[in-house]
């Protein structure tokens, strides 16, 4: 019954260097492939060469995407979901590509960010992997490099770097095979480059994605004797996947271990970013797997219909900011809403600018709660102090002004007998409001919001730099 | 409003939806260790603790509204439903311990003295500021019979809200667990995304 009534769709990612599509049955947690297309377009080439997507490459996407089409419709696919990642983000040309896309196939591309390419990648990635406490994900793109980091299955930490295998091979590895030294240059800059980025090592499990890794694979598998069933590549694997295609010309390559020539010519780049990278991290292994991006647009679908992309960049905006950060703005915004009360409140003009203002003192309050552990204690304990003298007055004064209301509504209602009492009550209560009024007047004139803001400032930032 | 409890386990470092999944289980937490008081209209301080642990869950729902699941709005006014009942609540018992240390206090003048039970307060008012300076003020200047009689009017008045409030937050409380609304929410928090 529930496999009658998932839908079958189609997800398709234009790269870098490929244009790869997969059709499956799409269930929230799993997908039953039916097809997987890959087709090695190269559209980075051009862009890296001249800034945009060359007529030829145009061309060429257009003949894939419409071969793709039409498998689709064969296949069953109720909708095709195309994203463009990293070479179309670079490209001068960009909408124009699209809009000629649209207008020939129909197909509306989506221009995604680096950020939702990495949670759709995660998500693709990890589906087949099961509960892990801990997992990283690195998509090796032709133009960029996604990495993420996640606990139980929670984003916790992602970056995009701009280089991909297409990339790193037209800047420095174009000599086939290319020269010790062009080899040496490509290190070199992935060392420095590698050196200046905050990449956190969490000592877990690196799946990685994309095509070097799934090719470089099939080269251990073919060159060594790397078993089958394995999806694990050692350090030392990827050393010996080095040498090798450092050695031989991608021709050699491409016939000897049965990989598509435009590929064989990328593999050498990709290899040394993949080796660079786990360095880098300091672990000694990588986990490969087939799946990523399209996998991911997939389960987003069958997961949140329509709104798919909407949520996913929902999830991508949350894993960008941490506690810290966010407690830095969250106490800084609140405290601005709380001192624009003071004025409103010295003016006396309105009960309700009271009201307002204690809203505000006990919305800060609440975010100072939640947010204590992201501060330094003792200007913590300054702030938290003043804003509680504030919210104190503030109560005081606001819950007189219901009782008020309160009464004076009752006085209407009760009999004759009954209203000396109440009376009473409220003319000394309307005293009592009065003095409450001058205290929190003393108090807010004497307020000074300046060094209120100094202290938050210091309280947030003393513990951030710990 | 008391300063809440300070957590533990959290890492400044990690993305907020992280954290604030661990802050509204705490507070959650909280919340329900007063369950076992809702039972009976007489635990005064403890059904106004509920309404302050009630307002902490439903702040840090709001406060990381952006990072929760869509549903943690719905949530988060439930419990803003729910609080509203224990501030009416809170607000007659503020009323009528006012009125009864007022009325207890024109009955500790010789010449009014009388014993009445109704007056006798079995627990402790809630402190007030407010309620501090009004009987200072009720022993500055004498009750008039009249006024008097007026107060002890109010006070039956506001001991049928006091029970229309309770029975009415009761009522709601007794919902919210036939919907396993405790559940629910603990089950929304494990959710990813929206």
């Amino acid at each position: 019954m529930e496999k009658q009534a998932a839908p079958i769709c189609a997800a398709i990612d234009v790269g870098s260097n490929t244009i790869h599509m997969v059709v499956a049955r799409c269930f929230p947690d799993t997908l039953e492939i039916l097809a997987d297309e890959v087709d090695l377009t190269r559209i980075g080439a051009s862009v890296t060469a001249t800034g945009k997507i060359s007529p030829e490459k145009t061309q060429a996407a257009l003949q894939t995407l419409k071969a793709y089409q039409d498998l689709a419709s064969r296949s069953g696919a109720e909708q095709i979901f195309v994203v463009a990642t990293e070479a179309i983000r670079q490209a001068d040309n960009s909408a124009e590509f699209l809009a000629r896309v649209r207008a020939e196939t129909g197909l509306e591309i989506r221009l995604i960010s680096g950020t939702v390419e990495a949670t759709l990648t995660f998500l693709g990635a990890t589906y087949e992997a099961g509960p892990q406490k801990q997992i990283g994900v690195m998509d090796l793109g032709g133009g960029s490099l996604e990495l993420v980091f996640a606990r139980s299955l929670h984003i916790a930490w992602r970056t995009s770097l701009p280089i991909g295998s297409g990339w790193l091979h037209d800047q420095y590895l174009w000599g086939n095979p290319p020269t010790s030294n062009d080899i040496q240059a490509a290190e070199t800059f992935l060392r420095t480059y590698l050196r200046s980025i905050k990449l956190e090592n969490q000592a877990a499990p690196l799946i990685v994605t994309g095509g070097s890794a799934n090719s470089l694979l099939l080269l251990a598998q073919r060159a060594f004797s790397h078993p089958p069933e394995s999806m694990r590549l050692s350090l030392e694997n990827l050393l010996r996947c080095q040498s090798l295609l450092s050695a031989l010309p991608a021709e050699e390559i491409a016939s000897r271990y049965e990989q598509p020539l435009a590929r064989a010519r990328l593999l050498l780049a990709g290899t040394l970013i993949i080796k660079h990278v786990v360095q880098k991290l300091g672990i000694q292994e990588i986990f490969v797997s087939p799946h990523g991006i399209r996998e991911g647009i997939l389960l987003a679908y069958a997961r949140y219909q329509d709104r798919w992309l909407e949520e996913i960049e929902r999830e991508s905006e949350k894993g960008r900011t941490s506690f810290a950060q966010s407690a830095r703005q969250t106490l800084a915004e609140r405290l601005h809403t709380l001192l624009e009360w003071r004025n409103e409140v010295l003016k006396q003009e309105d009960i309700e600018a009271v009201h307002k203002m204690r809203v505000a003192s006990r919305r800060l309050r609440a975010a100072l709660d939640a947010y204590q552990s992201c501060c330094a204690p003792k200007p913590f304990a300054q702030l938290y102090r003043r804003i509680t003298r504030l919210a104190t007055l503030l109560g005081e004064a606001r819950d007189s002004d219901v009782m008020l209301q309160y009464l004076c509504e009752q006085l209407t209602t009760l009999p004759e007998d009954a209203q000396p009492g109440v009376r009473w009550l409220i003319t000394n209560l309307r005293e009592y409001r009065q003095q409450k009024q001058q205290e929190l007047e003393a108090f807010l004139q004497k307020l000074d919001a300046k060094k209120l803001e100094r202290t938050l400032k210091k309280c947030v930032q003393e513990r951030m730099g710990e | 409003m008391a300063k809440a409890r300070p957590l533990t386990g959290l890492d400044p470092l990690a993305p907020t939806e992280e954290n604030a999944r661990i802050i509204v289980r705490e507070r959650l937490a909280d919340m329900y260790a007063y369950a076992p008081y809702v039972e009976s209209p007489q635990n005064v301080q403890e059904l106004h603790d509920l309404r302050i642990a009630t307002k902490r869950v439903r702040y840090t729902l709001e406060i990381f509204a952006d990072v929760l699941p869509t549903a943690s709005k719905d949530f988060a006014q439930e419990l803003a439903d729910l609080q509203e009942e224990l501030g009416e609540l809170h607000d007659s018992e503020v009323i009528l311990a006012l009125l009864r240390r007022l009325l207890q206090e024109s009955q500790t003048r010789p010449e009014d003295r009388h014993e009445d039970e109704l007056f006798v307060q079995k627990q402790e008012p809630l402190s007030s500021d407010m309620v501090d300076y009004l009987l200072l003020c009720a022993r500055n200047s004498a009750f008039s019979a009249q006024e008097t009689q007026g107060l002890m009017d109010f006070l039956h008045q506001q001991e049928q809200r006091r029970l229309q409030a309770y029975a009415s937050f009761h009522r709601h409380w007794k919902s919210l667990e036939q919907r396993h609304f405790r559940e629910a929410l603990l089950q929304m928090l494990e959710q990813r995304g929206g």
